[in-house]
């Protein structure tokens, strides 16, 4: 049996969880309605108490939602980090913080970090089975955009390819990401230093623009992307060279490279990730990490707060189906009146049951279907405004843990709508008729 | 199908243990028609409540063959459903659905093959009393006089032998009123059905065959009243 | 039933903090070819992964190719973010250079067993072999904590 469930393909568990948790109150309803026709009066209970019932709904919808929204938004979040780092195999960066290197190269987070030199660079950029290794220049920007250093090969990767115009084949020639606001054949003049520490009129070489990246879905596409050699040479780094460079990219001179805070590596296969990892892992000469493994990591921690945020979201619902519960039990109250003239005209309790359960079920359905809309535009709010923020794109898509979320919140407040449903039927007769 | 009654030592006490009704004996034929008068708090409407099984009492009531007291709550209520009919002072109907609706509920409850009889039955007793059946209106717009004759063809929609009424004209004017007394008399005398009802309306108490008064918990006399008409 | 040899850190700690011959149980020797460290975690799953670090001292290329476990399905595995989640894809064949290491560790290459039918506790032990271009390496693999993200003995040089 657990090996059958083992052998299903994940779709199939996750559909098989919804169909168990859809099917409980489906059996409720077919058990309770068995034989009668309550439908008319149903509807007319509903109307009956229409404001009250449409503020019960929109209790649960928001309760729902905001449950929905959360977990949906949290995945999003995940997906869309994960997404912006996955151009980014491995990084050798001098050892330090691979957290602080990787908020550095994969989300352009400035920091100061100490550099690879060139040597080092030059063998891991010959190692046979390094097919990239792109040197990043950071520290420059035009506007709000940073200007940053690599070489023509590292561009096309980033951008699969797909890159209107051409790359740089000067070394005054940039590719924009795709939402600066430069068009292709634009001139501009980087500033020194980034955002309220740049300083304007330090550099006096300007670059022009020959490409625009599509849109990656990550910080880059607000970054300017410039050969490694321009930002050598504005800040006069590159020993020797003269004013003009004529050839640009790699392989660059290892006795004149300055230094690289990161190498961006991309194997030709995928085992030599890893073994390029061992080979470049080395006490206090270099460290090579996966960007997804860091990511990995930071979810890990971020995981318990996940399972924080899971169990609160259950219990919300949990003390959302309790009140719930209870406001119903209040609610029935006001038909008293009408359960016992169903009791005096001859009505069996199941039927009174039926009655007051599919009332109370009608509610909760429609509270935990409009929850599942509501958590949609939450958790599509959620990520417009952190998409805008961050530059990561972030897609929160209401997936199954929400569908489930939301099955077992119905699952669980209907079956214990039947508490509320008998003790309205035990109240005496007279009492309710007079009442 | 009529059923006679028969009472013996029917005793209802208050939840603090006064007697609230004290019936030694009561025989009642098939198919006659009885009212029941008495001061206010005498009795009268817990005697009725008694008689249809909606409260615990000691004693016996037989209404044919079926001792009623001594089934539980569900056995009453199919007994209800099968063989009695309520009417209540302020008619009780359910004020969102219409006419044929309210008369007919009983057929939402009823096993599948008898609904569409009770339906029959709920839209003849409404036209016989001069309602539309087809009027899906909500009972709530109709008067009182209609309402009142709604809650009657809902008694008698079952197929029912026994009607029981509790104050039924009281929340009436006096045209309305008479109108419910003709067509509730009427009705009752064509199926041959039992009606015991309680009522201060002399109009109505003075068509019946037979009067009980009530004081203080206890049926006065057993006088009989011969029906005026 | 497992066949793999469990055997109690009771008895082992001791040897371990002593003895020389403690540490040959962690390390494993072939043609220069060491394998280090091999280490698991405690569980109660179906399915672990092992981690151990290889160093190639010999004059050629050694190729990882896979590992045995009696009983027990090992796959080599390499670690991978996919769609934010983690998983881990099966790897042919690593090939660890003359003077090199390769580090089998969390989030990069492991070795995954999968069938355990026993829990794992912290403290015991367990044999499998490491399969090479050079022949198989019998490698001891002890049982950390579940949530150790490296071998108790890391940092060691042997």
């Amino acid at each position: 049996m657990i090996d059958l469930w083992l052998a299903l393909p994940a779709w199939a568990q996750d559909l098989a969880i919804l169909l168990a948790l859809t099917i409980v109150p489906a059996i409720m309803a077919l058990l309770v309605l068995r034989g009668y026709a309550p439908g008319a009066l149903i509807r007319a209970v509903l109307r009956r108490f229409g404001w009250t019932n449409a503020a019960f709904v929109a209790l649960i919808a928001v309760s729902v939602g905001l449950g929905v929204g959360l977990i949906a938004q949290e995945r999003g979040l995940r997906q869309g980090t994960a997404q912006a780092a996955d151009k980014f195999d491995l990084i050798v960066a001098a050892p330090g913080s691979e957290m602080t290197m990787m908020l550095a190269s994969v989300f352009l987070q400035p920091s100061n970090v100490a550099l690879i030199d060139g040597p080092t660079y030059a063998e891991i950029a010959t190692h046979p089975q390094v097919r990239i290794a792109a040197p990043l220049a950071f520290g420059d920007s035009w506007e709000d955009a940073p200007v940053v250093g690599t070489t023509g090969e590292f561009a096309r990767h980033l951008s699969d390819d797909r890159i209107e115009g051409r790359t740089w084949q000067a070394w005054d020639e940039a590719v924009a990401g795709a939402f600066v606001p430069l068009a292709v054949g634009d001139r501009f003049l980087p500033a020194h230093g980034l955002g309220d520490a740049a300083e304007e009129g330090v550099h006096a070489d300007e670059a022009t623009i020959v490409g625009r990246m599509a849109p990656t879905g990550t910080p880059w596409d607000r970054a300017i992307l410039v050969p490694v050699e321009f930002v050598w040479v504005t800040h006069g780094l590159y020993g020797g060279m003269p004013p003009e460079p004529s050839e640009i990219g790699p392989p660059f001179d290892p006795e004149r490279f300055p230094g690289t805070p990161a190498v961006i590596v991309r194997a030709d296969e995928l085992w030599a990730n890893y073994a390029l990892r061992s080979e470049f892992t080395r006490e206090a000469e270099t460290m090579a990490f996966f960007p997804g493994a860091v990511l990995a990591g930071l979810y890990r921690v971020m995981g318990d707060v996940r399972q924080a945020m899971s169990i609160m979201a259950l219990v919300t619902q949990g003390l959302v189906a309790a009140s719930v519960l209870l406001g119903l039990v209040i609610l029935m109250r006001l038909f008293r009146r009408q359960v016992a003239l169903l009791r005096a005209l001859g009505a069996p309790g199941r039927f009174v049951l039926a009655v007051i359960w599919s009332y109370g079920a009608a509610l909760i359905a429609a509270g935990a279907v409009m929850g599942l809309g509501v958590g949609w535009v939450a958790a599509e709010l959620l990520s417009r405004i952190v998409t805008a923020r961050t530059d990561i794109l972030v897609v929160a898509r209401l997936g199954w843990p929400e569908l489930h979320l939301v099955a077992g919140f119905l699952c669980a407040a209907t079956v214990l709508l039947i508490v509320p449903a008998f003790t309205v039927l035990r109240q005496p007769v007279v009492k309710g008729l007079r009442a | 199908m009529t059923l006679p009654l028969a009472v013996r030592d029917l005793r209802v006490a208050s939840a603090g243990g006064r007697a609230l009704l004290d019936v030694p004996a009561l025989d009642l034929p098939a198919g006659a028609l009885v009212g029941v008068r008495g001061p206010s708090g005498a009795g009268k409407t817990t005697l009725l409540h008694a008689l249809a099984g909606l409260l615990e009492a000691d004693g016996t009531v037989r209404w044919g063959e079926t001792e009623l007291l001594a089934l539980g709550a569900e056995g009453r209520a199919a007994f209800r459903a099968r063989s009695l009919g309520l009417v209540f002072q302020d008619f009780l109907l359910f004020e969102e659905l219409g006419a044929l609706e309210n008369a007919s509920v009983a057929a939402m409850f009823a096993a599948p093959v008898a609904r569409q009889a009770i339906r029959d039955r709920a839209a003849d007793g409404l036209r016989g009393l001069g309602i539309d059946p087809d009027d899906a209106r909500p009972v709530s717009s109709h008067s009182g006089g209609e309402r009142q004759r709604i809650a009657v063809a809902r008694a008698l929609a079952g197929g029912a032998g026994l009607l029981l009424a509790d104050e039924p004209t009281a929340s009436l004017h006096r045209d309305a009123a008479d109108r419910l007394v003709d067509d509730l008399i009427r009705l009752v005398r064509e199926t041959g059905a039992t009606l015991i009802a309680v009522s201060h309306d002399e109009t109505l108490i003075a068509r019946m065959d037979r009067v009980l008064t009530i004081a203080d918990g206890r049926i006065e006399g057993g006088a009989t009243h011969e029906a005026a008409a | 039933m497992r066949l793999a040899t469990i055997v109690l850190a009771a008895a082992l700690a001791p040897l371990a903090a002593t003895a020389e011959d403690g540490h040959d149980d962690h390390l494993a020797e072939l043609d220069g070819l060491r394998a280090v460290h091999a280490w698991t975690r405690a569980t109660d799953a179906t399915e672990t992964l092992i981690f151990v670090e290889i160093q190639n001292e010999g004059e050629v290329a050694v190729t990882l190719e896979g590992a045995h476990a009696d009983g027990l399905d090992a796959t080599l595995v390499g670690f991978r973010l996919q769609d934010g989640s983690p998983v881990y894809e099966p790897v042919d064949a690593v090939p660890v250079a003359p003077g090199r290491e390769l580090h089998l560790e969390p989030d990069g290459l492991a070795i995954r067993l999968t069938g355990l039918s026993t829990p794992l506790a912290e403290g015991e032990e367990m044999e499998m072999e490491l399969v090479t271009s050079l022949g198989e390496i019998e490698i001891h693999v002890e049982v950390e904590a579940a949530d150790a993200i490296a071998h108790s003995h890391a940092g060691h040089n042997h």
